[in-house]
Parts: C-alpha cells; sequence; structure tokens
C-alpha cells in the first residue's frame, strides 16, 4: 500500500531530484534519486500486474500461433505504453497516487515481464537479422516460450 | 622653453618607470630596482639637448615608435586588400617620383597631429574590415546551420551523404558529437510518436506502421514518407540530445556489446545510443522509470541478451 506518508517522501525525492540537476549532480550514483527510481518503478510495476491477465492471454496466442510474431511484439508493446501512460499520470497526481495500492511484492513478476518486454522491443526495433543487434525468429520463440512458462509458474504460486 | 622643460621631465619619469619595471622583474629587488633606474636617467639626463631645440630634435626621435607600429598595421591589411594609400612610416610615399637607385626613401616628419590623423584613419579602415569579415562568417554560419537545400530547415550543422540527404551533427555539452543520419531515422520513422512537434503526412496510422513485419515496415517507410518528414525527426531527436537535462554516460548496446554512450533526457525518459567510433545515433526508445533503473542496474547496457 503506497500511503500518504510515502507521498509526502515521493515529493520529497522529486525536490532532492531537482536540486541535483540544478547542481549537475550525476543522478545515478545518488541514493536519493535511485530511491525516486525504485518509488516510480513500483506503480509501473503495478499497473502491468493488474493487466496480468491480458499480457498472458496475448503471449499465448502467440505461442499457439493464432497471431504473427511481429503482430505480438507489436500489440505487446503498445499495452506496455498504455500503461506507461497510466503510470505516468498517476505518478503526476499527488491526490491519485495516495490512494493507489500495491497487492504484492512484484519483484519477481518485475523480472520476468521485464525480459519478455525487452526481447519484444529489440526484435521490434532491430528486426531478425543475427547481427547482434536484432534476434532470429526462432530465438525469439524459444526465448518467450520459456519465460512465459516461469511467469505462468509464478503467477499460480500466488 | 617651459614647456620643453615639462615634456622632458615627462619623458624622464617615463624611462625611469620603464627602467625600474624591467629591473624589479629581472631582479626582483625593489630598492635595487629604483637605485639603477634612477643612476641611469640620471646620466643619460646629462648628455646633450641643453637647448630648446635640441630638446626639441630629441622629442621628435621619440616618436618614431609610431611610425614603426604604424607600418606593422599596413602589413595586416596586405594581405586582404591593395592598400596602396600613403601613410606614416611607408617608404616612398611622399608623393615624388624621382629616381632613388632603389633606396627607400622615408617620409620627412610629421607633427603629432599628422600623425594621429593617420592613425585615426588606419584604425577606421581596420574596424570596416573587420565588420566586413564578421558579416561574411555570420553568412557562412547561417547557412551551414539553416537548410539543406530546397528541404526542411534544421537546426544544427549538418553534413550531406552520398544522395544529398543531410547528416545533422549533434554538439554536446561535454564537446563530443552525434551525427543524426538520414537514413538510419528514415527506418525508424515510426518514432515520430515521441515527439508533439512532428506532423505526420495525412492518412499515416502509426501503430498500422508498427503491426507489419519488419521488412515491409521499412519499405513501407522508405515509399511513402516525404523526405522533409524525416528530417524533422532527425531535428528533434538533435533537440532531445542537446536538452540541458541530458545525462550522457558510457554504455554498451546489444548482444556484442558495441561500445558508446548512453544518452538520457531526463525530462522525457527518452533515452539514446551512440556508437563510440563513428558518432552515429544508432537508436532512440522512451524508457519508463523501471526500465532506466534496470539499465542503470545493467551498466547501462541497452539490450543486454536475450
Amino acid at each position: 500500500m503506497v500511503n500518504k506518508s510515502n507521498v509526502s517522501r515521493y515529493r520529497e525525492l522529486l525536490k532532492k531530484k531537482d536540486i541535483l540537476e540544478e547542481q549537475n549532480k550525476f543522478l545515478f550514483d545518488d541514493p536519493d534519486y535511485l530511491e525516486l527510481l525504485s518509488y516510480q518503478a513500483t506503480v509501473y510495476r503495478q499497473i502491468y500486474f493488474s493487466r496480468k491477465s491480458d499480457y498472458c492471454s496475448l503471449i499465448k496466442k502467440y505461442l499457439n500461433t493464432t497471431i504473427p510474431s511481429h503482430k505480438f511484439r507489436a500489440r505487446f508493446l503498445e499495452m506496455v505504453k498504455q500503461d506507461d501512460e497510466k503510470a505516468e499520470k498517476i505518478l503526476q497526481d499527488f491526490k491519485q497516487l495516495s490512494s493507489f495500492s500495491i497487492d504484492v511484492n512484484l519483484d519477481g513478476f518485475s523480472s520476468l515481464f521485464g525480459r519478455i518486454s525487452n526481447n519484444c522491443l529489440q526484435a521490434f526495433e532491430f528486426g531478425p537479422k543475427n547481427d547482434g543487434y536484432g534476434i532470429p525468429e526462432d530465438e525469439f520463440r524459444n526465448s518467450i516460450e520459456e519465460i512465459y512458462f516461469q511467469l505462468e509458474n509464478y503467477l499460480n504460486e500466488e | 622653453m617651459k614647456k620643453y622643460l615639462l615634456r622632458f621631465g615627462l619623458v624622464g619619469a617615463l624611462t625611469f618607470l620603464g627602467l625600474f619595471i624591467y629591473f624589479y622583474k629581472t631582479s626582483g629587488k625593489f630598492r635595487q630596482s629604483i637605485i639603477t633606474a634612477f643612476v641611469i636617467v640620471f646620466f643619460s639626463s646629462q648628455q646633450p639637448a641643453h637647448s630648446a631645440g635640441e630638446a626639441d630634435a630629441a622629442f621628435t626621435q621619440q616618436n618614431q615608435p609610431h611610425q614603426s607600429r604604424s607600418s606593422h598595421r599596413s602589413g595586416f591589411f596586405s594581405g586582404r586588400s591593395s592598400n596602396d594609400g600613403s601613410g606614416p612610416g611607408k617608404p616612398n610615399d611622399d608623393g615624388s617620383d624621382g629616381d632613388d637607385g632603389g633606396i627607400p626613401k622615408y617620409p620627412k616628419t610629421e607633427s603629432i597631429e599628422e600623425t594621429e590623423s593617420h592613425l585615426s584613419t588606419i584604425d577606421e579602415q581596420i574596424n570596416e574590415l573587420e565588420e566586413v569579415t564578421d558579416s561574411d562568417s555570420e553568412t557562412e554560419e547561417d547557412q551551414c546551420q539553416i537548410k539543406p537545400p530546397g528541404k526542411f530547415e534544421v537546426d544544427f550543422d549538418f553534413e550531406l551523404d552520398e544522395n544529398e540527404n543531410p547528416t545533422l551533427i549533434i554538439p554536446m555539452k561535454d564537446g563530443s558529437i552525434r551525427r543524426i543520419e538520414f537514413d538510419k531515422t528514415r527506418d525508424k520513422w515510426y518514432h515520430e510518436d515521441l515527439f508533439p512537434n512532428i506532423s505526420a503526412p495525412d492518412g499515416f496510422d502509426n501503430q498500422a506502421v508498427r503491426d507489419l513485419k519488419y521488412s515491409d515496415r521499412l519499405a513501407y517507410l522508405r515509399e511513402n514518407i516525404p523526405d522533409k518528414n524525416f528530417m524533422e525527426l532527425q531535428n528533434e531527436i538533435g533537440k532531445s540530445l542537446s536538452h540541458p537535462k541530458i545525462i550522457s554516460v558510457p554504455g554498451f548496446l546489444g548482444k556484442y556489446k558495441i561500445e558508446g554512450t548512453v544518452d538520457i533526457n531526463m525530462q522525457s525518459g527518452l533515452v539514446s545510443f551512440t556508437d563510440g567510433v563513428t558518432n552515429k545515433h544508432r537508436t532512440i526508445v522512451k524508457m519508463s522509470p523501471e526500465r532506466i533503473q534496470k539499465l542503470a542496474k545493467d551498466g547501462f547496457h541497452i539490450f543486454p541478451d536475450k
């Protein structure tokens, strides 16, 4: 649960970030900035988690070859984009943020979800060439299959 | 007489001061420098120049440095213009055209007022020349920064590639550059939705293009989007990279760990990678704080592994 006291800490961290930026400090070395990133990341994770059944359904469609890989990637990334916009709005609205709740510890989900999202983005951006940037289609399918298997197990244990 | 004594005193004082500074600088001894300078000035004042006429001659001698300085300035002009006007210190400028057997004939001594007049004329000419030079360089700069011929106006310097398309050169805060190529930007034009200022052609459906297969997407963008739209995106990427809230970090891209720089725009969350060897901009994506956190944990390695 993200309560009021957390929101006040969040506001404090935002102000500290502004000060650090004015001082031209390297943010990634600063514990307060890293705490701010963690705070924001928690909200994003919760938003993704709240749509887990939609994401899983889409992945299943791809693995069952109901939709082709390029459409799966585009749809998956579109859903992520929608959720990112939602999370961004919540983080800008302190009133909404104060009543925003986190269900469980989402580290495990976040790690698996992040890998699927990352693979989709990489294959989408660089295509199927095996040139160190892109991902060949068979490798892409294998990796999604493997990660989804772990994700399903994780969600069943919850 | 009184006037000449006054001038003589002034010259003496200046000479003393000059000598004192010279000796003090070389020896570092204050008292010794004063004494040495005083002795030299005192003994040199015992030389001729007892009469008003001699004093006048000595004073005229003191004006010679004016002439040599003017001569230096006329040398400055010679590279840029065919200045053949007369001036102090220039040989054969007295208007006579007699045969001098190749020996330079210097002008007769001129008055202070005449020298000052000549100097002010030269100063005016220098100012005019500097103004012309400044306006020339501004024009060149403007031409360089504004637009590829007949296309879209950009805010950065650029070079034209073999197809006459621009590669924008983005200067960064740390003095390095990012090169944003036309072809690379064209193939990723679907990123136009990251920039609210970009105008898409009528009927363009970003999501429909994203839904296409990779090769079909490239073909569609290459055939259907006007060049000016690609340049517009190049320019917007350039503006994002030169944003004051950019953090540039050494990083890597892909499975083979290509070395380069990761530029993170803290305002928009846009993250770019530029190749460290070629300075070519490779990609730009929007990252959530969660992804940025992961990126930092991975040592700023974008797409480290499958």
